[in-house]
């Protein structure tokens, strides 16, 4: 390495160690309102077309508008079509000990509308993994599941006598998280959504009148896919995930009655560029813990830990 | 049991020119927002040490990119715009911070808060320290080649400079922070 490089990269490694611990606040909302009274405040030959919208609807409805109207990469879900009996898997989003979303599978009675579907499971399931929460277990939510519509990338939610939801109240999670995680929920059923409209339901603080935006930073940085939590598997175990960590770094352990008897690490997707991870470990038939996590590039510690118990038959 | 993860938060901007999809200028302010608004933070916060201002500051060029759709219709383009914008305005930002701190000295800014000093004590920190030091130019592209990982090519452009005033940059600053490094590590 030539001492430039060298110097390039410590330049590097300190850039991204200071700048990538910023957690921006969400403004996509406050960016697209702005967007709409620019073209309020423009002048009258560059906006013929906008009387016709100016004075009908607010500037969140606008948004919506625009997206039905500009794009239908796919249309209202379809009316129920499997058997109200049948059963299936559905991706429910909760909170981790960090504060930040973590997908699992969640088996539901399927409907045949995925969107209805993840709501109700989002409002039903207790989590298998202990170390995660679901806030909409405390808000006694009922849902009226045939309302869901999906257009363009906004999907409206209907929620049918709800239960006041006060954030703070049982699990303690602020209301901006609690959102994602209903958003994410419902993208994950929803292909190519990325923002959630909500009727119907009574929130404190109130509910933002506009969309609902997904917030890529409000998802863990390391999601531990497979071993499921109490998953029985066979040797050697297939440890899999998503992550983005500083330059890539995915460290991993293996523990048996709390002591290590396994660790390595192996590389997923630097900041913002999320990318799976893998590795495989050769084990004898017992209970195990796996555990991946990040070392802080600043002090050494374990940042951002997921972990599963699993059993090797 | 295994469930497919989606990845909706991992909103990608379409890379490829010819053929890709029209998409109007809410869509696109909404994909580059997902794709792009936290690193164009981080940038300018690199420039301007100010979250609030940097976060202003970018909201400002989103907005402008909105305005200019008609124009870019392309998401590469675009995300060229929007570098531009936020090295050009942080300029813009810190000179009218220099103006203001001529006419009104305070001396209580120029010493480092308890927080700050914690955070300088860090090697990282040094690095920021030392980066302060350098001209306005060198530190853009010093920070546009190793944070943003620009080459040398999508800087000029970035700066509006030709590629041998960005080698020049990047060479002398490089040496700058060498010596100012080796001075710390004493």
């Amino acid at each position: 390495m030539s001492e430039h490089d060298e110097l390039g990269a410590r330049l590097a490694g300190a850039l991204h160690d200071e700048a990538d611990r910023l957690r921006p606040d969400p403004a996509l909302q406050t960016i697209l309102a702005r967007t709409q009274q620019r073209r309020r405040s423009a002048p009258a030959g560059s906006r013929r077309w906008w009387p016709v919208l100016a004075g009908a609807v607010s500037a969140a409805a606008l948004v919506v508008v625009a997206l039905v109207v500009f794009g239908l990469p796919h249309g209202s879900r379809p009316p129920e079509t499997a058997s109200p009996t049948s059963r299936s898997v559905t991706t429910v989003y909760f909170i981790n000990p960090g504060g930040r979303l973590v997908p699992a599978p969640v088996t539901i009675r399927d409907t045949g509308n995925p969107v209805p579907d993840a709501v109700r499971a989002l409002l039903t399931a207790k989590p298998v993994d202990p170390d995660y929460v679901n806030p909409w277990l405390c808000a006694g939510m009922q849902y009226d599941a045939s309302t869901a519509t999906t257009r363009t990338t906004v999907v409206t939610v209907n929620f049918q006598r709800p239960s006041r939801f006060v954030p703070g109240v049982g699990c303690g999670i602020d209301q901006p998280l609690v959102l994602q995680q209903l958003a994410f929920t419902v993208a994950s059923a929803a292909p190519g959504a990325t923002a959630v409209r909500l009727r119907g339901l009574d929130l404190y603080p109130h509910l933002p009148r506009t969309p609902v935006s997904l917030q890529p930073e409000d998802l863990a940085p390391i999601i531990l896919e497979s071993p499921t939590q109490g998953q029985r598997v066979s040797s050697p175990v297939r440890v899999t995930g998503t992550s983005d960590t500083f330059e890539a770094n995915v460290a991993w352990r293996v523990l048996q009655d709390g002591k290590v008897i396994r660790s390595a690490a192996t590389m997923g997707g630097s900041y913002g560029q999320p990318k799976a991870f893998g590795f495989r470990v050769r084990l004898a038939p017992g209970s195990y813990t796996v555990e991946v996590y990040e070392q802080s590039p600043r002090n050494g510690k374990v940042i951002n830990l997921d972990s599963k118990d699993f059993t090797v038959e | 049991m295994t469930a497919t993860y989606p990845a909706p938060a991992r909103v990608s901007v379409r890379e490829g020119r010819g053929g890709a999809r029209t998409v109007d200028a809410n869509e696109a302010v909404s994909q580059l927002y997902a794709a792009h608004y936290a690193r164009l933070v981080r940038l300018g916060w690199l420039l301007l040490h100010d979250q609030g201002a940097a976060e202003e500051l970018v909201q400002d060029c989103f907005v402008a990119m909105h305005g200019r759709w008609g124009r870019l219709r392309d998401p590469d383009k675009a995300v060229a715009y929007l570098r531009s914008a936020v090295v050009n305005r942080s300029r813009s930002a810190l000179r009218r911070r220099a103006v203001a701190a001529r006419h009104q000295p305070d001396p209580v800014r120029t010493a480092p808060s308890a927080e700050d000093s914690v955070l300088r004590r860090e090697d990282s920190g040094r690095v920021l320290a030392a980066l302060d030091g350098l001209s306005q130019r060198q530190r853009e592209v010093l920070v546009l080649r190793y944070y943003l990982d620009l080459s040398e090519a999508d800087i000029a452009d970035a700066l509006s400079i030709s590629r041998g005033a960005v080698k020049s940059h990047s060479s002398r600053g490089l040496a700058a922070l060498r010596t100012s490094w080796e001075a710390g590590d004493e």
